[in-house]
């Protein structure tokens, strides 16, 4: 951002929320962020410290992506119905001075970090942490579909929702044009191993470690909505718990924080319902599969010079480690 | 004993699960919530079998 968009960026905060600063305006912006970018803010509103965080589009953004506004109409849905989100404030779209969609929230406290949250060694405050994950979790899969959040993300058929998801999956690996036989394979294996669904909810689509706030031992806000839908809660209880989203504490099953019992116990007394483990083997698949073809994205995004990045260059290097773990999963000697 | 009647013995035992032992014994509620997924995998894993069976011997 330049200095003239700071500065309008300064008047439209000033008249549309009442939200004051310093001069120059403090703003800083924050670490990971690959899809999309954030932009914390400290200032004054009522006449007391108040942070927020500006949300936009990074230069170039993935494919299963949601737009700003979808996102925000969902923050909004979701604040109304008690869901640990951050409080959403302002949505501008694209003829503004960022000459981007972007929103503001409020910022909200605590750590999001997974590198950090996985090495506490604080047995008690793991296990604390991992039952409000869970509840947390089992509140949102809770919510009613109306009229209002299918507006927002409309509603798939429960037959062709998987379906759908692989022949997705399929389209994205093959606009990459990138050979790689073990995505293909897993995306056969896949095709050929459904499970049964039981029910649609509605899934975060990226809750794991690191885009859940953490202050002290409880969740203080969900964060990143982008890929939210429609789907099998087993979608986000598998990408939570899968190898790639421990941070290299693999024993640690639940999101490199603790055990996969402290996790379920609590997500399924708040649910009124047990997922074992092991049922967690194609969901496993599809949380890696996922994670290869956006990385792949990602990487794609530095090599086409759309948005030169060391950090997405670097992210083409995870892809080996995501496809050794997926013939483990196949293999079942994960 | 068919499969219909596994299935509806099955279907008995989840009610039973839910709508008894759980109101009896709320700090069972996990280990109950376990059993009653067991059932529900079992009984997707005969219902699952039984249309690999019937498309085997292509009987529609």
């Amino acid at each position: 951002m330049d200095g003239i968009q700071l500065q309008g960026l300064q008047t439209l905060l000033l008249q549309r929320l009442d939200f004051t600063t310093d001069s120059p305006m403090p703003i800083k912006k924050l670490s990971g962020g690959a899809i999309q970018e954030n932009w914390a803010i400290q200032g004054q509103r009522d006449h007391s410290e108040y942070e927020i965080v500006l949300r936009k589009n990074a230069e170039t953004s993935v494919d299963a992506s949601s737009d700003r506004k979808q996102e925000y109409d969902l923050l909004q849905r979701l604040y109304e119905l008690n869901i640990r989100v951050p409080e959403p404030l302002l949505f501008e779209a694209k003829d503004n001075i960022l000459n981007t969609d972007f929103f503001v929230m409020q910022k909200i406290s605590g750590i999001a970090e997974g590198h950090k949250l996985v090495r506490l060694n604080q047995p008690e405050q793991q296990v604390a942490i991992l039952q409000d994950i869970g509840q947390r979790l089992a509140e949102l899969h809770a919510i009613s579909s109306d009229a209002e959040i299918e507006k927002i993300i409309p509603k798939p058929s429960k037959e062709k929702y998987l379906n759908q998801s692989i022949t997705l999956l399929k389209s994205q690996l093959y606009r990459l044009n990138s050979h790689r036989p073990i995505l293909e394979f897993a995306l056969s294996w896949m095709k050929q191993h459904q499970p049964v669904i039981d029910d649609l909810v509605l899934v975060h689509g990226d809750y794991r470690t690191g885009n859940i706030m953490i202050d002290h031992d409880h969740v203080s806000g969900i964060l990143d909505w982008e890929f939210a839908h429609w789907g099998d809660r087993r979608e986000d209880i598998g990408w939570f718990t899968a190898k790639c989203w421990r941070f290299g504490q693999n024993a640690q099953v639940a999101g490199g924080i603790g055990a996969y019992k402290d996790f379920m116990q609590a997500y399924a007394e708040c649910a009124d319902i047990f997922i074992p483990e092991f049922e967690l083997k194609f969901w496993h698949m599809l949380a890696h599969v996922r994670w290869a073809i956006i990385a792949l994205q990602q990487a794609n995004r530095n090599l086409d010079n759309t948005q030169p990045s060391l950090e997405l260059a670097l992210t083409a290097f995870l892809v080996p480690q995501l496809e050794k773990n997926i013939l483990d999963i196949i293999g079942d000697k994960e | 004993m068919n499969q219909s009647q596994i299935l509806q013995l099955i279907d008995a035992s989840q009610a039973t699960l839910k709508h008894e032992l759980q109101v009896k014994h709320p700090e069972s509620k996990y280990h109950l919530l376990m059993l009653q997924r067991s059932f529900q995998l079992l009984k997707n894993y005969i219902e699952v079998a039984a249309q690999n069976e019937q498309q085997r011997l292509e009987i529609f």
